[in-house]
């Protein structure tokens, strides 16, 4: 019997052994591994709605323009891809778009301006579902909604199409930079059954790559698009996306070399990766933000004489000035954030309000302010009361997310110092996220991703049929105003102006409790070149990367 | 085989009264529990139009027995609707891991029961000696250690210290060009980590039943019978004692092939394996209402086949029970 298990032993190990020497050894391809939590569902640009699946699908599918960000003016600044020249009218209310005519689709059509009408025609039908319906605001439209195709697009020839905006509105090339689809393939499926169908997994685009295969819940892989005329000799043969649901895996594989990028690595994971002399990490200042949301903060005049805990802003002040943000920032995510003053990023530089200084860890002037308006400890049980009700609620948080989880517990220690009673409450995200837009917490952690353009009605706009993410209820007529008219025509400085005024208003209110900024650290080996980590992502324009020899 | 069928055919109308029942009670459970599976289109930067549109399209603006009604439709005629999360009907995504779980599932369950009996082959022939003691004492230990841990200790020596094995996934990632032989050791290899992650508590159960069982039938009084008989001590264990301390496992088995075939979630995601595990645990964490019905219905038929073969063994050990499935 011990020899059985002897020679099982080193039947293993020959085994092991065996099989370590015949691994294939990535780092001498022509491939770049990129670490994914999770698979992608679709590559039909139609319907991708997470990031990473909006990033393959755009390596597929090239859209008229893509982004760079310019870190000089802090603002974003388009370039051409398809589009070879785009001409803008005096007034900006349409634009002359000449195509490349050198693009094909990887099955060998040309891309015409056929194809781009009715990709804004799919992306605009109600029938189709698409991610973008509903947001074509600028265009002429229909009552359901879908683009009025004969007011807006004028077909001049395969490669020159005019497009036509409402008058009075502020168009910009954001107004077309979705991918664009092959209408010879496309226009062969049901537009109800686009959602359903295979053409989302096997995918026929005009960009630098082209799907090779997709091993579900494993990796993607795309191939070179050797027609395409973005890509040359220097282009990365191979872009595999590897799905690695656990997190320690994905930390272990890149420190091992089996994978070469990964984002969204924790700060103290960081510390022990930047002594790797294989990996390069960068803490991407971001547009990611945690707050404190409050319940029915309401507007200063409806809450007036009103019982409303947080309807009064000294209040909001007051928890702001408890709340110790900064042992947050420097013992959990070790300086790899910013303080906010409010919901525009310092990154966007032109349209920043510099002068506002975030409100800083002040537990006598919390204790003021809230003294000031009524609530004190009178019967000395350590929670202050005013017209015979105590300070206490519940703070809510999203489980699976550790830095939300430890926010609270140090918020909810700060809160008491001040004599308020916290309770905390982890909800599942999906229970969580439901409630928070049915407005049925109390108070809660969350976080938002400023969008690119900047787009602060949903946010901010006083009416929630317009404004769903307004989950706090905040009302401000002059807010509402501001953001009117952000959507007209202004000028430079006439939309910074604004902008500066509504952050002003913002502070003044703290509608929620502006926490940090928080960077999104992302680790790559060294090998890639010419990797631009940015505000827009770190997997962008790939074709562009290269590989150390 | 013949034992099997019969003892199915026995249970074909309660199976499908369980599957019927389970299927409804999940059915009922997920639109009663809080959350929303158009959620993930809850966002500032989509139209609030949108959301309206996907409820319909998913049937959630019609009335809850309005949507039983059509389900029960659906299932009588095979299908499951389509995954809201992968827009694709749910047996094509279940039919994507299933084949990887069952295999998985069976060289795991291969390996606890065959490992397991070697070791107490190996026990039995130096019973309480120094080594049984102490497989005795560190039984309990090895099988509290969470399976993450086991895990996560495997891959830190074995692929991170002695880089011999790797970390996750199935096969590497250009295996395509190999050859069949390279592929079989490729997917080997992969497998080597997670089988052993997987496997080890299974080993241990097995083999502190079985020998805790040897234990008691040793103590019965056949087998003092046989030893004053003069029968050789090999074959009083392998003739005698084995068979009749294996019988009391057969059930012990069945549940454990059971949870098996329904998915290894921790394995599954420490080592990046596409089973069926992670595929309903997302399902559920993400409300896709179609897709968690059909992984629950698809796990309810194997947990049900696994419990029927360990009943059929049992009958095949036991010829006394035979009058309990057949009469």
């Amino acid at each position: 019997m011990s020899r059985l298990i002897k020679s099982c032993i080193t039947l293993l190990s020959v085994i092991c052994l065996t099989v370590s020497c015949t691994e294939p050894q990535l780092n001498n391809h022509q491939a770049v591994v990129i670490g994914l939590d999770s698979d992608v569902t679709t590559l039909n640009p139609l319907y991708v709605s997470r990031e990473a699946e909006a990033n393959i699908s755009e390596l597929i599918y090239l859209a008229l323009v893509g982004y760079d960000w310019d870190s000089e003016k802090g603002e974003v600044i388009s370039y051409p891809l398809l589009a070879k020249k785009i001409e803008w009218n005096g007034d900006s209310s349409s634009v002359l778009i000449t195509i490349r005519d050198d693009i094909k689709w990887s099955d060998g059509d040309k891309v015409t301006t056929d194809d781009i009408v009715y990709s804004f025609d799919l992306y605009s039908d109600p029938k189709v579902q698409s991610r973008f319906y509903g947001i074509f605001n600028n265009y002429y439209l229909n009552q359901d909604l879908s683009i009025d195709l004969e007011k807006t697009f004028k077909i001049i020839s395969p490669t020159r199409l005019e497009i036509k905006f409402k008058p009075n509105v502020p168009t910009s090339t954001f107004d077309f930079d979705m991918p664009i689809l092959p209408k010879h393939l496309f226009k062969n499926i049901k537009r109800e059954e686009l959602a359903t169908s295979d053409i989302g997994f096997k995918p026929i685009g005009s960009g630098p790559y082209i799907l090779d295969k997709w091993d579900r819940n494993q990796s993607i892989q795309l191939v070179k698009n050797a027609k395409s005329v973005l890509v040359n000799g220097n282009t990365i043969d191979k872009i595999i996306f590897k799905v690695i649901p656990d997190y320690n895996s994905r930390i272990n594989q890149l420190r091992k070399g089996e994978i070469d990028i990964t984002e969204n690595i924790s700060p103290e994971d960081m510390r022990d990766l930047k002594s790797d002399n294989d990996i390069v990490m960068i803490a991407r200042r971001g547009r990611e933000y945690d707050y404190l949301g409050l319940k029915n903060v309401g507007s200063e005049k409806e809450n007036q004489g009103s019982n409303q805990l947080f309807g009064n802003k000294n209040i909001r002040k007051a928890l702001s000035f408890a709340l110790n943000r900064e042992s947050i920032l420097k013992e959990y995510l070790l300086g790899n954030g910013e303080l906010m003053t409010g919901p525009i990023a310092p990154i966007f530089k032109s349209s920043f309000n510099s002068d506002l200084i975030s409100f800083k860890y002040d537990l006598q002037k919390a204790k003021e302010l809230l003294q000031n308006a009524g609530w004190k400890d009178n019967d000395g049980d350590g929670v202050i009361e005013k017209d015979g009700k105590k300070f206490e609620f519940t703070l809510s948080i999203p489980s699976g997310n550790p830095l939300r989880n430890y926010s609270a517990t140090i918020f909810q220690n700060n809160l008491k110092a001040v004599g308020i009673d916290v309770k905390l409450n982890t909800l599942e995200p999906a229970v969580f996220f439901e409630k928070m837009f049915n407005k049925e917490l109390e108070a809660w952690i969350a976080g938002w991703m400023v969008p690119i353009p900047l787009d602060l009605k949903p946010y901010w706009y006083s009416d929630t049929q317009i404004a769903q993410a307004n989950v706090y209820g905040y009302k401000n007529l002059r807010v509402d105003w501001l953001l009117d008219n952000l959507e007209k025509k202004l000028t430079k400085s006439e939309y910074a102006n604004t902008l500066r005024e509504f952050q002003q208003i913002i502070y003044d209110e703290q509608p929620a409790l502006f926490l940090f900024w928080i960077d999104n650290i992302v680790g790559y080996n060294k090998r890639i070149k010419n990797m631009k980590i940015n505000p827009l992502g770190a997997v962008q324009k790939c074709w562009t990367w290269e590989l150390a020899q | 085989m013949k034992n099997f069928w019969t003892i199915f055919r026995k249970r074909l109308f309660s199976t499908a009264l369980i599957l019927f029942l389970i299927t409804s009670f999940i059915f009922l459970l997920l639109r009663l529990a809080p959350g929303d599976p158009t959620q993930r289109f809850l966002s500032p930067e989509l139209s609030p139009l949108l959301l309206e549109k996907i409820k319909k399209s998913f049937l959630l603006d019609k009335p809850l027995l309005e949507q039983y009604l059509i389900f029960i439709k659906n299932i009588f005629s095979g299908e499951f609707g389509i995954s809201y999360n992968y827009r694709i009907p749910v047996m094509s995504v279940i039919w994507n891991t299933l084949p990887f779980t069952l295999i998985f599932a069976t060289i795991s369950f291969s390996l606890q029961i065959s490992i397991s009996l070697l070791l107490v082959f190996f026990i039995s022939q130096r019973r309480n000696s120094l080594l049984d003691r102490l497989l005795g004492k560190i039984n309990l230990v090895f099988y509290s250690i969470p399976t993450m841990i086991v895990g996560m200790f495997l891959i830190f020596i074995f692929s991170l210290q002695l880089n011999l094995l790797p970390m996750s996934g199935l096969h590497s990632i250009d295996f395509d060009n190999a050859s069949v032989w390279d592929k079989l050791i490729n997917y080997s290899v992969h497998l080597i980590l997670p089988l052993a992650t997987l496997s080890l508590p299974g080993i241990i159960v097995f083999y502190g039943y079985l020998r805790n069982n040897i234990d008691e039938v040793y103590k019965r009084s056949f087998v003092l019978f046989l030893r004053s008989c003069g029968e050789n001590e090999k074959i009083i264990f392998r003739k005698h004692v084995l068979p009749n301390s294996v019988e009391p496992l057969i059930s012990v088995l069945g549940t454990e092939l059971s949870i098996l075939l329904s998915g290894t979630l921790i394995t599954e995601n420490i080592f990046g394996l596409p089973g069926m595990g992670r595929l309903i645990v997302d399902a559920i964490l993400t409300r896709d209402y179609p897709l968690v019905v059909g992984c629950v219905f698809v796990s309810a038929i194997l947990v049900i086949i696994a419990n029927t073969v360990a009943d059929v063994v049992k009958v095949n050990i036991n010829k006394r029970l035979a009058s309990e499935y057949f009469e």
